[in-house]
Formats: structure tokens, C-alpha cells, sequence
């Protein structure tokens, strides 16, 4: 457990930056969607523990969490966030759009499924071309419902490409819950019908266990197709900077149930080293936006 | 190159794609059956190279814009056009945005290749070209090749492109031979495939072949026809045309698709807004295929083309041809057209498309 504490304490600064970020989107500087990761940081730091060699990512519009996860530049995000040129996209992007070439976060398309076959292609030219790199699709349960998908999986296995379909299935698609888009609860089986190796954790499950999970499910990536499904819990709402307990089909006994679970909220609770690292960082992040602000 | 057809052509640039890199690919649905017989006998040449793909168009046309911009090139063939469109959401989002969002650190040059046609083989489903909705995206280079060095040209260049490229491939254009016009454009862009002084006729794709066979005939009743072949209708040389309409005065222009918002209205918008329409002696005429969808019978998609023998008759008008000598030349027109059925390129096409 000591030897993970320094990967949990990276998911709790990262939830203390995603709050910080939330506390200042409401001062409207930040002119840009943002779809926030608070509730789906635990597990982030221990991808990046894992990956041996070069990687190259693909996200959804959900981008902080794989922005943060490949220790892209926190305030290039910032800038970002802001619409400056001094962002990690020119200010071209915005939240939805993160990357960071130096760390391997290669694109973030906010168009659902999207980025699946650009990761396909990363991982066929990886392998035409005999390059050890690993591919990564970081998507969620909405992107399960397009054809899109199918088609991806369906290529990867015939033709072995070295890719990790990462799918978060936080449940909700906006603020739709997963019983009424989809007949079965578990997103493994769209991987399993394309025969691709799966894997499966939830925020439930111990450290330990998520970070060996995420190990044999990389190491499975690397010569062949392999699909992790992680099953999460968002805290805040779909698009923006607030809490929607009982927004769409959310109800407060379902929220209150995994809010009490919430892994991070649990370390930060009980651990003074990782309380104050929580405050440091969420005032760091504060410090950077209000230097920002300060100028617009 | 002299000598070969366009689809001969096509083959062998194809085959010096391949053979210059090993990390230049090619997929298709259907590697080995040819292509059109423009990519026969490679994927037994270059097994390492050719992959076939599944019917997944939208992952495919994703994938191979992806892919090239990392280790290798890509080169994607597709039966007709239509299928495109069911990855058009990759094309939009997902063409050259990464490039744009990275700083042009990301480049993807790759080359499509999306088959239209005439008659025998199409119909509904295959009645458009649609080479506007490709041309309204951003960044890709959309290419209409008529002559085997147009082809050479694209294969050429493409690579070193910053973006994707289309090549919209007339499946009638593969039996065509170069001219000494075709042979010596050396840009992606218009050129004059023939001069002329009293018409402008501004065309691409097939229907260039159409204006050639009426400027031929014009040039027997002492008239010469300009014929613009546009080539490549996201990069239109607009001083090409304008320089033609003030030196003839008169001004034809042949759509491949509908005519509504169309390859036409972008030029006569363009340069109806840099007041280049005033030296027009009289309104300019557009032609096009009549009618929405092309019918698959072969009597109802006759009625369905545009034809030589109708851009003869709008010729003849604007020249202020007498009757008789209009009729004449109409009628010389449509017995060439009679020589062979009108669904067929040539009479040694058998189908199937």
C-alpha cells in the first residue's frame, strides 16, 4: 500500500485541480465547455505507472482526466482553459480538445467515438511499421451505442493491432442513465463478441487491485487488442461546473451512495499528508487561474 | 507514360507508390479483384503492403487519416463514392483538424480514391458525385482527374501535401489517353485542354471528354472553343477563367452533380463578386445531368445525362448559329453519341459497373 500512496495522492491533487477548475468556471472567464473528471480521478495515475515505452492516446471530450493521467503541463491546461495562445492548443481547442504531443496525449475529439479510429490508426502504423507503441482509446458507455465502435473492435481483433480500449462507464450519458440506452449494464461484452481479451475494475475495488488490473491489461495490449472496462461514478454534472444530484435521471440515494464511496474523498478524509496535499494543490490551481483572470 | 490509359496509369503509379517505401499501404475492400484493373496483380507483388478492410467505412477512412500521420502513408480505394459518405463524419472532424489543433505538427498527407460513373453500373444509389460536400470541408484537396497525367500528377504529389486528398475518379475517365495539354500541366490546379477564342467551356471530370468532342466538331465550322478542365475544384485557378471569358466573351459551365449549390455557382458567384461576369456578351449557360436521381434502366438514364450533343446546341445558341447549320451540327454530334448504346463508355464495356 505504501508503495501506491504516491499514486493515490496523484488522483487527489488531480481531483483538487479539477475542483479548483469548477470553483473558477463559475467566474466566466473560462468560455469553453468543460466536462469535468471529479469522481473518475482514482484510477488516472496508475495508467501512467504502467505504461512501459512510447505511448500515444486518444480521448473523448471528458479530456482532463487523460490530460492529468500522462502528467501533461498543468498550467499549459490552464491557458487553455482560458483561450489563450499560451494553452497547450494555442487556444484553438479549449477543454474539449486536450493534447499534449510531448506526453502522448495525441487528440481529444468531444464528437462520441470519434477519436476511436484515430487510435486505430495510430496502432496500425505502429504496427506496419514494427514500432513498439502503445495505442490507447480512452472513451466512455455513450460510445458504446455508436457503430463506430463495432467497426474498431471488430478491425483490431481480425488484424491483432496493438491497442487499450479503456471505456469509463460512468453511467450516465448526459443526464441519461445507462438502463435506458442500453440492455445490459456491462460494456465488455461489445469487446467480447469481437473475441478481444477484457478486463474490468470499478472505484470500489482496492488500489491494489485496480493498479494490477490496469498492468495485465496494458501488457495484454501490447500484442494484442485488449478492452478495460472501468465502471466509475461522475460527481459533477455532464457539461459544466456543478453538482446535479438530482438532475435527469441522477436521484439522491444513488448519488449519496457513491458519493460515500468515492475513493479520493476517502484518502483525503483519512489521511492528514494527503488532506494537505489537496489544499496545496487546490490553491495552487486557484493562484494560477486568478493570475490569468487578472489579466483578461 | 505515353501511350497507357488512364486505368494503365492509375496501376502504375500505384505500383511506384508501393514500390518506393515499404511504409506506403494501400487498403481496399476487395484487394485482390483489381480495382478496375488499376490495381491488378499487386496485392501479390505487395503483400506486406495491400490490406484488405471490412465494410466498416467510417473506422477505415478514420483509421487511414490517422495512420498517416505517423509512420506511414495511406492510400484507400472505394467501389463508389457513396460509401464515403458513411464516414463523412470522419472526413469533417477528423481530416486535417488534428493538424490544425497541434500546431501543424500533425500532417496527414493520403490519398482516396472514391469511383463515380455513368451509366451502366450506377443508378439511385449511386447518382451523384458529390464532390461539393467534400469541397466544403476544410483542407482537403479534391481532385477530378480526366487524363492519365492528371492521375500521375496526384500520385506525384499528394504525399507531400500537409492534408488528405480525394480523387474523385470518373470510372468512364479510366479508357481516356493524354493530350499534349493533359501531358504539360505540371499543378494541382485548372488548365486550358483546349484554346480557343469565340467560347469558354468550363468543365471537369467526365464531361471535360464531353466539351473536347464539341470543340472538335465546332473547329470544323471555324469555330474554336476554349475547354477549362477544372481538375481540382478546391484549388480553381480563377485567373485562368477570367483571363478565357474576357478573350471569348461567352461562357459555358458543365456540372457533374444537381446544380444547386454546385461547382458552377461557386464560379459564377466568385466572379460575379469581382465584377468578371461584365465582359460577357450574354448571360452564361450551365449544364448538368436532367433530373434528381440517375434510373437504373438503361432507356431512362439516357434521357437522365447530359450529352454532347445538348452542350453543341447551348454552344450554337450563344454563337448566334443559324438554324440549319446548328441543326447540322447537332446532328453530327448525336450520330457519334448513336455509335454505341449510351449506357457504355465504349463498345467494349461489358459491365458489370
Amino acid at each position: 500500500m505504501q508503495d501506491l500512496k504516491k499514486y493515490i495522492d496523484k488522483g487527489v491533487k488531480y481531483r483538487a485541480i479539477e475542483l479548483a477548475i469548477a470553483h473558477q468556471y463559475g467566474n466566466q472567464k473560462m468560455r469553453c465547455p468543460v466536462h469535468l473528471s471529479i469522481g473518475q480521478e482514482y484510477w488516472l495515475p496508475f495508467l501512467k505507472k504502467n505504461i512501459r515505452g512510447k505511448v500515444r492516446c486518444f480521448s473523448s471530450h471528458r479530456s482532463h482526466g487523460m490530460y492529468l493521467a500522462l502528467e501533461g503541463d498543468l498550467s499549459s491546461m490552464i491557458n487553455e482553459l482560458y483561450g489563450l495562445h499560451t494553452g497547450c492548443l494555442m487556444g484553438r481547442g479549449g477543454s474539449m480538445h486536450l493534447k499534449d504531443l510531448s506526453v502522448g496525449l495525441e487528440a481529444s475529439v468531444p464528437i462520441v467515438g470519434s477519436s476511436l479510429p484515430l487510435a486505430l490508426g495510430s496502432a496500425f502504423s505502429a504496427k506496419h511499421s514494427k514500432q513498439n507503441i502503445l495505442s490507447i482509446a480512452y472513451f466512455g458507455d455513450g460510445a458504446c451505442e455508436e457503430g463506430v465502435l463495432h467497426e474498431c473492435l471488430n478491425y483490431a481483433s481480425t488484424n491483432i493491432l496493438p491497442i487499450l480500449f479503456i471505456c469509463e462507464n460512468n453511467l450516465y450519458s448526459c443526464n441519461t442513465r445507462l438502463g435506458k440506452r442500453q440492455p445490459a449494464d456491462d460494456m465488455i461484452r461489445f469487446a467480447q463478441a469481437a473475441k478481444i481479451k477484457t478486463f474490468q475494475f470499478s472505484s470500489l475495488d482496492s488500489f491494489e487491485d485496480i493498479n494490477l488490473v490496469l498492468s495485465d491489461s496494458i501488457s495484454s495490449s501490447s500484442i494484442a487488442p485488449a478492452f478495460l472496462e472501468i465502471r466509475s461514478y461522475r460527481l459533477f454534472e455532464h457539461c459544466g461546473h456543478r453538482i446535479d444530484r438530482e438532475c435527469g435521471d441522477r436521484t439522491n440515494a444513488e448519488y449519496d451512495y457513491f458519493e460515500y464511496q468515492d475513493p479520493i474523498s476517502i484518502q483525503i478524509n483519512q489521511d492528514p499528508e494527503s488532506k494537505a496535499l489537496f489544499d496545496q494543490t487546490y490553491q495552487e490551481t486557484i493562484d494560477i487561474c486568478l493570475s490569468i483572470e487578472a489579466l483578461l | 507514360m505515353n501511350g497507357l490509359s488512364h486505368a494503365q496509369t492509375i496501376l502504375l503509379c500505384t505500383d511506384n507508390y508501393l514500390k518506393s517505401h515499404p511504409l506506403n499501404v494501400l487498403l481496399c475492400e476487395g484487394v485482390s479483384d483489381g480495382f478496375y484493373s488499376t490495381i491488378e496483380g499487386l496485392s501479390l507483388k505487395y503483400p506486406q503492403q495491400l490490406y484488405e478492410i471490412p465494410c466498416s467505412e467510417s473506422s477505415m477512412i478514420g483509421m487511414a487519416l490517422s495512420a498517416s500521420s505517423y509512420e506511414v502513408t495511406t492510400l484507400v480505394c472505394l467501389q463508389r463514392v457513396e460509401f464515403a459518405l458513411l464516414a463523412v463524419e470522419q472526413l469533417v472532424n477528423n481530416s486535417a483538424k488534428n493538424s490544425f489543433l497541434s500546431g501543424n505538427q500533425r500532417h496527414n498527407p493520403c490519398l482516396f480514391r472514391f469511383v463515380i460513373g455513368r451509366g451502366w453500373g450506377q443508378g439511385p444509389s449511386h447518382s451523384q458525385s458529390c464532390e461539393v460536400i467534400f469541397a466544403h470541408i476544410p483542407d482537403i484537396s479534391v481532385l477530378m482527374p480526366v487524363f492519365p497525367a492528371d492521375s500521375k500528377l496526384i500520385y506525384s504529389t499528394f504525399s507531400s501535401l500537409n492534408h488528405p486528398s480525394i480523387s474523385l475518379e470518373h470510372r468512364w475517365t479510366h479508357y481516356s489517353f493524354d493530350t499534349c495539354a493533359s501531358k504539360s500541366n505540371t499543378s494541382l490546379t485548372s488548365y486550358i485542354i483546349a484554346k480557343g477564342k469565340h467560347l469558354t467551356i468550363i468543365a471537369y471530370s467526365y464531361n471535360v471528354l464531353l466539351a473536347n468532342t464539341v470543340a472538335d466538331e465546332l473547329h470544323k465550322f471555324d469555330v474554336s472553343i476554349e475547354v477549362i478542365n477544372l481538375f481540382n475544384i478546391s484549388n480553381i485557378n480563377y485567373k485562368l477563367i477570367a483571363d478565357s471569358i474576357i478573350n471569348t466573351g461567352l461562357l459555358i459551365l458543365l456540372d457533374l452533380d444537381d446544380r444547386s449549390f454546385s461547382v458552377s455557382s461557386e464560379i459564377l458567384g466568385k466572379l460575379a463578386l469581382s465584377d468578371q461576369l461584365s465582359c460577357l456578351r450574354k448571360p452564361p449557360v450551365r449544364l448538368s445531368n436532367h433530373g434528381v436521381y440517375c434510373p437504373s434502366s438503361p432507356a431512362l438514364s439516357t434521357e437522365y445525362y447530359l450529352k454532347s450533343s445538348e452542350i453543341a446546341q447551348a454552344a450554337c445558341e450563344l454563337l448566334d448559329f443559324e438554324t440549319e447549320r446548328m441543326n447540322m451540327l447537332v446532328g453530327r454530334i448525336a450520330i457519334l453519341e448513336e455509335a454505341f448504346p449510351a449506357d457504355v463508355p465504349n463498345q467494349h464495356f461489358t459491365g458489370p459497373f
